[in-house]
């Protein structure tokens, strides 16, 4: 038993049932009178052990935890985070797939302080792009996700992707349609590929304006946007402008222009290239 | 009007509940009527039927109005106007009459004479003053006679049963040591009680016991002791010194950066405590601020402000509590106080010891690598030395993720219990300063 654990134990007994130990070491002890109070002469010591043991304990030492292999490519830019941390706060993701793959298409890597909240997300739901996500955070990056038990399974998705699990946009085959397939059945939309005409733009828009869709609306404005060619972006401008009466279309509405605007944040901070067309007013309806 | 970043407002949040609302009604720009100029920011919010108005007025510190039902400032629509201005979704504008009318009164209320200032240290009524004061230390020594009876009747009959017999056994000696002006002693009477909860109590109850017990033969020797173990026992014991007093001290002229920000909830009291270091002096502050649950955090300084301003601080040894004085715009970047070992940090806090031997926490940036554990993280040095990481809500993934298993510098508070991360103020070019240590984004 060390002089301190014996003097914890008086403590614990009582200096009534336990004498104060003497064989303590000079520095704890000197001018203490035992024979005055037994008791301040215990508070007394244990004044003088807690700074000591604050000023002079030794230190823990411990064996070096594991480390990542080194991340190559370039971090994507200051603007490209910018964005990344608003889709991340709160998580959209539709929108943080388009970031990810932006970033994956571009060789370029996020920032390891993305890193946990993107991880969380992913964690969540399967709808994240796995294969896109690995690429954006790297090797380092995957490595960090298997230090974590709870992410156990995500970090085997990113060493196998899941077939089933891939990029959203690969999941559909890119179908001909045309307006009136697409008045006929709005979803239709979601499977034509990236090469809208204009036409087919506009027709969208008059369905989201319609109010035919009801509450669905603002889900499907915000899946129009995601695929929205970004020089049709200008068309929301005049469907901004039509007086809307019903609250959802307004919603939805806002949602498409933010969607298609963030895409066009993404490529810039991407590409670099300014964008070209000025941001719609939204009308005080 | 400066544009505040989104690191600055999401500082801001009362509580998580609020930031998570907050980043929800960002998102979603469901606003209208929004605007800015250089004095004020507004916008209304559709929600639940209603508009709810909001403004912020960017007064010294801000003032926040809403007529949304919550009594949190900033609420979450508040926090969501200012996310918005961060993100330059705000245009600038006219303020529209809801806004221009509180404006008005915020204005009004503002500019009403100030009460007659006294010089600083200048007593309205000496005398009485000093009777006041003789009055205190006599409740105080009287109080704290009570106490050492009460710390030694603990030891006397042993301490093995303190556990059991829980918060209110202390609780009680902590009410008697508010009555008798002692409320330093009272929180620290009210501490003991965390420590059962873990293995080896007794041991740090017993020397809790003996600090107290050395607060109080330090107060019986008051006027032997030099001036400044003396005022640390003063503030210890919890006499009061007035902010005037502290700004007509000296003050130290700096570029201060506010490293890190911890808040805290202790008994009925929410602190706030952020830490800044000197540019050119080299010197560590904290400003402290006490608001009660739920009430507005004082965001004057939050982490990541820079300042120019003269800091005052509090009498006594190893005190880095301080006041900010007059303040000029700053001049200078951001510096980072440079690293340092754990072996250097343990002789620092040690000579903090030394000075105020109730010292609890010192800030320090440590170059660490953190290693996960179950239960227990640790930050390890090259040298192999180590301590555990402590006080952190949830698990510290961000800091891996930044440090990938190597060393990174840490800014955070040592404490002899192990070290309590706040900041990491090396990072890479897209966020070269980030308070996140702990996962909250998603």
């Amino acid at each position: 038993m060390s002089e301190w654990e014996d003097v914890v134990t008086t403590g614990l007994i009582g200096t009534d049932r336990r004498p104060v130990p003497d064989a303590l070491p000079a520095s704890w002890g000197s001018g203490l009178d035992h024979a005055y109070d037994p008791a301040h002469a215990v508070l007394s010591i244990a004044a003088r052990h807690r700074a000591a043991s604050r000023a002079g304990d030794l230190l823990l030492s411990c064996p070096p935890g594991p480390s990542g292999p080194p991340n190559r490519a370039p971090l994507a830019s200051r603007a490209a985070h910018e964005v990344l941390a608003r889709l991340l706060s709160p998580p959209q993701v539709d929108l943080l797939n388009l970031w990810l793959v932006a970033a994956a298409q571009s060789g370029q890597q996020a920032s390891a302080a993305y890193w946990t909240p993107l991880a969380m997300v992913a964690a969540r739901t399967a709808e994240l792009d796995r294969s896109a996500f690995g690429a954006a955070i790297g090797d380092r990056g995957a490595w960090f996700i298997e230090q974590n038990p709870q992410w156990a399974r995500l970090a085997k998705d990113l060493r196998s992707p899941p077939p089933d699990e891939a990029a959203p946009q690969h999941r559909v085959a890119a179908v001909e349609v045309t307006e009136d397939a697409v008045r006929a059945d709005p979803e239709l939309i979601m499977y034509a590929g990236t090469l809208w005409s204009k036409q087919l733009s506009s027709a969208v828009l008059e369905i989201i304006c319609s109010g035919q869709l009801q509450q669905r609306a603002v889900r499907y404005a915000t899946a129009v946007g995601v695929q929205l060619p970004l020089q049709h972006y200008e068309l929301v401008r005049s469907a901004l402008q039509t007086p809307i009466g019903l609250r959802f279309v307004r919603e939805a509405l806002l949602a498409l222009e933010r969607t298609a605007w963030l895409r066009l944040e993404i490529r810039s901070a991407f590409t670099g290239e300014p964008i070209s067309v000025e941001r719609l007013e939204i009308p005080q309806w | 009007m400066e544009i505040w970043s989104r690191e600055r407002v999401l500082a801001l949040a009362p509580d998580r509940a609020s930031l998570l609302g907050a980043t929800a009604l960002a998102g979603r720009r469901t606003w209208l009527d929004m605007g800015t100029d250089s004095q004020a920011l507004w916008g209304s919010c559709a929600g639940r039927g209603r508009l709810y108005q909001t403004v912020i007025a960017f007064t010294s510190p801000p003032a926040y109005a809403c007529n949304c039902p919550s009594r949190k400032i900033p609420c979450k629509h508040a926090l969501a106007l200012l996310l918005q201005w961060s993100d330059g979704l705000v245009p600038v504008g006219e303020p529209p009459p809801f806004a221009t009318t509180w404006l008005a009164r915020q204005t009004a209320r503002m500019s009403e004479p100030a009460k007659a200032q006294r010089q600083p240290g200048e007593l309205a009524d000496p005398a009485a003053a000093l009777k006041r004061a003789a009055a205190r230390a006599e409740r105080v020594a009287a109080g704290l006679d009570e106490l050492d009876q009460w710390l030694c009747d603990q030891v006397r009959s042993g301490i093995a049963s303190l556990d059991r017999a829980g918060y209110g056994h202390f609780d009680a000696m902590a009410a008697r040591m508010v009555d008798a002006q002692a409320p330093g002693i009272a929180g620290m009477l009210r501490s003991i009680p965390v420590e059962f909860a873990s293995v080896g109590w007794p041991s740090r109850v017993l020397e809790q016991l003996g600090a107290l017990h050395l607060l109080v033969q330090a107060h019986r020797r008051l006027d032997e002791l030099p001036a400044d173990l003396a005022a640390t026992v003063r503030a210890r014991i919890g006499y009061p010194v007035s902010k005037s007093d502290v700004l007509a001290s000296p003050g130290v002229v700096d570029h201060w950066f506010a490293v890190g920000m911890v808040d805290t909830a202790e008994y009925r009291l929410d602190t706030r405590r952020v830490w800044l270091y000197g540019a050119d002096s080299g010197r560590w502050a904290v400003i402290m601020s006490f608001t009660p649950p739920g009430g507005p955090r004082d965001d004057t300084v939050v982490a990541g402000h820079l300042l120019h301003a003269q800091l005052h601080f509090y009498p006594g040894a190893g005190q880095f509590r301080g006041l900010i004085g007059e303040q000029t715009s700053a001049t200078a970047d951001a510096t980072m106080p440079s690293a340092e070992s754990l072996p250097q940090i343990r002789a620092r806090f040690a000579q903090l010891v030394a000075a105020d031997p109730w010292a609890a926490r010192m800030p320090a940036v440590i170059n660490a690598a953190p290693i996960p554990g179950p239960g227990q993280w640790r930050l390890r040095a090259t040298s192999g030395e180590c301590c555990m990481i402590i006080d952190l809500p949830e698990e510290p993934w961000p800091m891996l993720a930044r440090s990938g298993g190597e060393q990174i510098a840490i800014f955070g508070e040592w404490t002899p219990r192990g070290f309590r991360p706040l900041s990491l103020p090396g990072g890479d070019a897209t966020q070269p300063f980030s308070t996140e240590v702990v996962a909250r984004a998603a």
